[in-house]
């Protein structure tokens, strides 16, 4: 059921090893200094990146053992990216509906479950924005909704408070919190700042 | 024992090439002096008129100014006659591009009259007064050829770029050489291949045959360009797709077309722009008509062939309509050219 | 669990792509091959066409300078060679290329070098533009108004220079000349080998262009000794592309050159044409066996101006990558 890392991890001359698992409903943070490769061990569970030894293992399946993989879009796993990578050129409820239509759920289905997603977040109401309208902790809401909405394996969140002003932080830290009680995801968060995912976090886990 | 130090007056600080009053003075009145003397020239020899007087004054100003700057030593000198004979260059090369803007305006604006742009030549010659006639007939016919043209080249000129830039199949090193190869057709051949297949199989010149020669002629282009402007997504967009579970096809279609879809926009325009203006193709495809038409299976009129046959009457009014014809044809070109570079500027903005 | 003793096998790293994207895939492909189809196609008719032109006169269609149909009713008597054509075409677009070629440069100098930021945008701009004049207008212009100029010019030149042979008119019939022509076709590629030359002399590398100027140099000397150097290739490549647009112009040369069938190097005198032009004037009231000799003419110029462009989309690409 869980997931499981222990692999070695990295591209051209950088690399890191890591180990540890991760339950259903379980929340680990992942620090470490900047380039200290949390992003790229983000991406290497997600399937972007490949790891070099070692495996992953979710659910008892090989994701990535070296001979065995798993492409990016059978995982299920899905990534908040630290750019974000909101689609600039469809509206706030499309961008949060394009998982399940991806996965091949009818347009009403997606639609309605994106509103909950938003509204999740806090942002019942914006459906009908454009992302290059938003502040940067709306935008990353929705990306969280983005990935939510999907009920991922895995949910991988990379830097989600780096594009918040201190501000914005305790407000998307009860986001956050909300999102996660309560679901299955088995969770990665990535921070440069322990205290940003300290009460967030069961276990956490230095690079 | 420290000594004060007289503070050393500080050069004041100077930008190396900016153009000082002196210099500004200095120049003028070399060009000034160049004028004069390529007047008299003009007056004496035989090399009259401006074109005369222009070739005067490009060999004054460097004579000139090289005689006042010798005394800087010759570097300098060279340097100035350099920067003189290659101002003089591009003002020359201005010249005919004007003269081609303002003859094209002052005589073609003499064959409009409030229903030129309404009336066609069905039932007047091209000797009859200005009056009479109009250009409706080529407008109608230009605008179904590239409308019909930009339906099949432009789709396919975009499966082509993504073909190079999203699928990178194996042959697209291939299909992007064989564009630049198409690009370099001559518009005549293009003309010839539609004459060989289809005029002669389907027994006649149509409107068909002249939309089927722009379509070669557009597709590198509208390839090409889309081929840039699809490079422009990053690939982090399609990356955080895939990531969500999309299919190339979905990712290419939801993602990565929406958010070039001005370039692509541009990139058809830019490919009408050039087919518009193409003479020689129609000459041996749609051939030319005088009533206004919309009938794809027989000849129809156009703006080039209508300027080109009107031309070849030798009649007076004739060739006016001819130029009246070139001043709708500028405008248009105009037109789409401004078009497609709002739509350019826009999207470099986003 | 890692395994430590043995190194795990070289995977083949393949893609299975979903049926919705194989299909994606597959119709991606036929479309961008559909150019290829095209072009083998033009080239497939045109031989198909012409071929009995070339197997009835062979190479001296190319060579031969009388184009004489005979009698309409046996082909046998048709003599029927498109070389002075070709060298029309060659001829004038030759001349094109030596005039347009220094004043790209210095155009492209002056852009790059010479003219206020502020205007260097304004000035691309209008290059852009003056490139897509069509070619009839520039047709129609020269024939009204260059046509004129160049005929009182040519009396002249022909009187001082006529002891070379170019420039040499027996006839003393000036008028529609290779050189009008050739002028003509020079205004009408400067844009081009302008665009292509801005392109190259702006990625002169800058710091040694600075580094000329911080040398005490002037800004002509920085020219002369770094970006033109640099340059040269991108230059050639460009000049190349014109001379392929050149060759193939149809209707500006058909309104500034007649068509006379007789190789002429006379550059000022009223003889010429090119392979385009012959083309669409003989079109009109062509017997059909001369169709087949227009068609087999066409294959000649579309193989001309593939190679012209192939050669200069190499050059441009080498001198990028050189960047």
């Amino acid at each position: 059921m869980t997931l499981q890392v222990d692999a070695t991890f990295g591209r051209g001359g950088f690399n890191r090893h890591a180990a540890f698992e991760v339950a259903p409903g379980a929340v680990l943070g992942l620090v470490g200094a900047n380039g200290s490769g949390k992003s790229t061990l983000l991406h290497t569970i997600a399937g972007i990146d490949r790891v070099r030894s070692g495996r992953i293992v979710l659910d008892g399946q090989v994701l990535d053992d070296g001979t065995e993989f798993v492409e990016p879009q059978d995982r299920r796993c899905v990534v908040v990216f630290q750019d974000l990578r909101l689609f600039p050129a469809m509206s706030v409820l499309d961008n949060v509906a394009y998982g399940p239509r991806s996965h091949g759920a009818p347009r009403a289905d997606a639609h309605a479950r994106a509103r909950e997603a938003l509204a999740k977040v806090g942002l019942a109401g914006f459906e009908g924005r454009r992302p290059d309208g938003l502040s940067g902790g709306e935008r990353q809401r929705v990306a969280i909704a983005r990935a939510v909405v999907t009920n991922p394996a895995v949910l991988l969140l990379d830097e989600p408070f780096a594009s918040v002003d201190a501000d914005s932080r305790p407000g998307l830290r009860e986001v956050l919190r909300g999102v996660l009680t309560g679901s299955e995801a088995r969770t990665v968060i990535v921070s440069h700042d322990p205290s940003d995912i300290a009460d967030l976090a069961a276990t956490v886990v230095r690079l | 024992m420290t000594t004060a130090l007289a503070p050393t007056a500080v050069p004041a600080q100077r930008r190396p090439w900016n153009r000082r009053r002196q210099t500004v003075v200095r120049s003028g009145i070399l060009v000034l002096a160049s004028l004069a003397i390529s007047y008299g020239l003009t007056e004496t020899t035989e090399l009259g008129g401006i074109l005369g007087f222009y070739l005067g004054l490009a060999l004054c100003l460097p004579v000139l100014v090289f005689a006042e700057s010798i005394r800087h030593g010759w570097n300098v000198a060279v340097d100035r006659v350099a920067a003189s004979v290659i101002v003089a260059a591009f003002g020359a090369v201005l010249i005919p591009w004007a003269s081609i803007f303002l003859t094209v305006y002052r005589k073609g604006s003499k064959a409009f009259h409030a229903g030129y742009l309404t009336e066609d030549m069905r039932i007047t010659p091209s000797s009859d007064p200005l009056q009479f006639g109009g250009v409706a007939h080529a407008i109608v016919g230009t605008l179904i050829m590239v409308l019909i043209a930009s339906a099949i080249a432009v789709p396919l000129g975009i499966t082509a770029a993504v073909y190079i830039v999203e699928v990178k199949g194996r042959f697209a090193g291939f299909v992007r050489f064989l564009t630049q190869a198409m690009s370099g057709v001559p518009s005549i051949v293009a003309g010839l291949f539609i004459y060989a297949t289809v005029v002669i199989f389907f027994g006649g010149f149509s409107a068909w045959a002249g939309a089927l020669a722009y379509v070669i002629l557009m597709l590198p282009t509208v390839a090409r360009t889309a081929e840039e402007v699809l490079k422009l997504v990053p690939d982090e967009l399609r990356s955080a797709s895939y990531a969500l579970g999309a299919s190339q096809a979905r990712t290419t279609f939801r993602v990565v077309l929406p958010t070039i879809a001005s370039g692509l926009v541009t990139s058809a325009i830019l490919g009408v722009a050039r087919v518009a203006g193409e003479t020689a193709p129609l000459i041996l495809t749609a051939s030319y008509f005088v009533a206004t038409s919309t009938n794809l299976n027989e000849p129809i009129a156009s703006l080039p062939i209508y300027i080109f046959s009107s031309l070849g009457l030798g009649d007076d009014n004739a060739t006016t309509r001819a130029w009246g014809g070139s001043l709708v044809l500028l405008i248009v070109v105009f037109v789409l050219f401004a078009l497609a570079r709002t739509l350019s500027t826009r999207l470099s903005r986003k | 669990m890692t395994d430590t003793a043995t190194t795990p096998e070289r995977r083949r790293l393949t893609t299975n792509y979903t049926p919705v994207d194989r299909v994606f895939r597959g119709s991606m492909t036929a479309g961008a091959l559909f150019s290829l189809v095209v072009l083998a196609l033009i080239a497939a008719f045109l031989l198909y066409r012409g071929f009995e032109i070339f197997s009835d006169f062979g190479f001296s269609f190319i060579t031969g300078e009388v184009w004489n149909i005979g009698d309409p009713m046996d082909t046998s008597t048709a003599v029927l060679g498109i070389g002075a054509m070709l060298v029309g075409s060659v001829l004038t677009a030759v001349i094109a290329i030596l005039i347009a070629v220094p004043f790209a440069m210095s155009a492209a100098l002056f852009i790059e070098y010479y003219a206020p930021k502020s205007v260097r945008t304004a000035l691309t701009a209008l290059l852009d533009l003056v490139a897509a004049i069509p070619s009839v207008i520039y047709g129609i212009w020269g024939y009204a108004v260059l046509l004129p100029i160049v005929e009182d010019w040519s009396v002249p030149l022909e009187r001082w220079l006529d002891f070379i042979p170019i420039f040499d008119v027996p006839s003393g019939i000036f008028g529609r000349s290779p050189f009008l022509a050739g002028l003509l076709l020079s205004l009408m590629i400067t844009p081009i080998v302008t665009s292509v030359a801005r392109e190259v002399y702006g990625q002169a590398p800058r710091d040694l262009v600075d580094a000329s100027y911080a040398l005490g140099g002037t800004k002509w000397g920085a020219i002369r000794n770094v970006v033109l150097p640099f340059g040269r290739s991108g230059l050639v490549g460009g000049a190349m592309l014109g001379l392929g647009r050149a060759l193939g112009e149809t209707v500006a040369v058909y309104l500034t050159l007649n068509l006379v069938f007789d190789i002429n190097f006379r550059i000022l005198g009223s003889a010429g044409g090119n392979v385009a032009s012959l083309i669409a004037t003989k079109f009109g009231e062509a017997t059909p066996y001369e169709l087949k000799a227009l068609m087999a003419a066409g294959l000649v110029l579309f193989l001309v101006t593939l190679l012209v462009n192939f050669l200069a989309t190499v050059i441009v690409n080498r001198s990028r990558r050189i960047v």
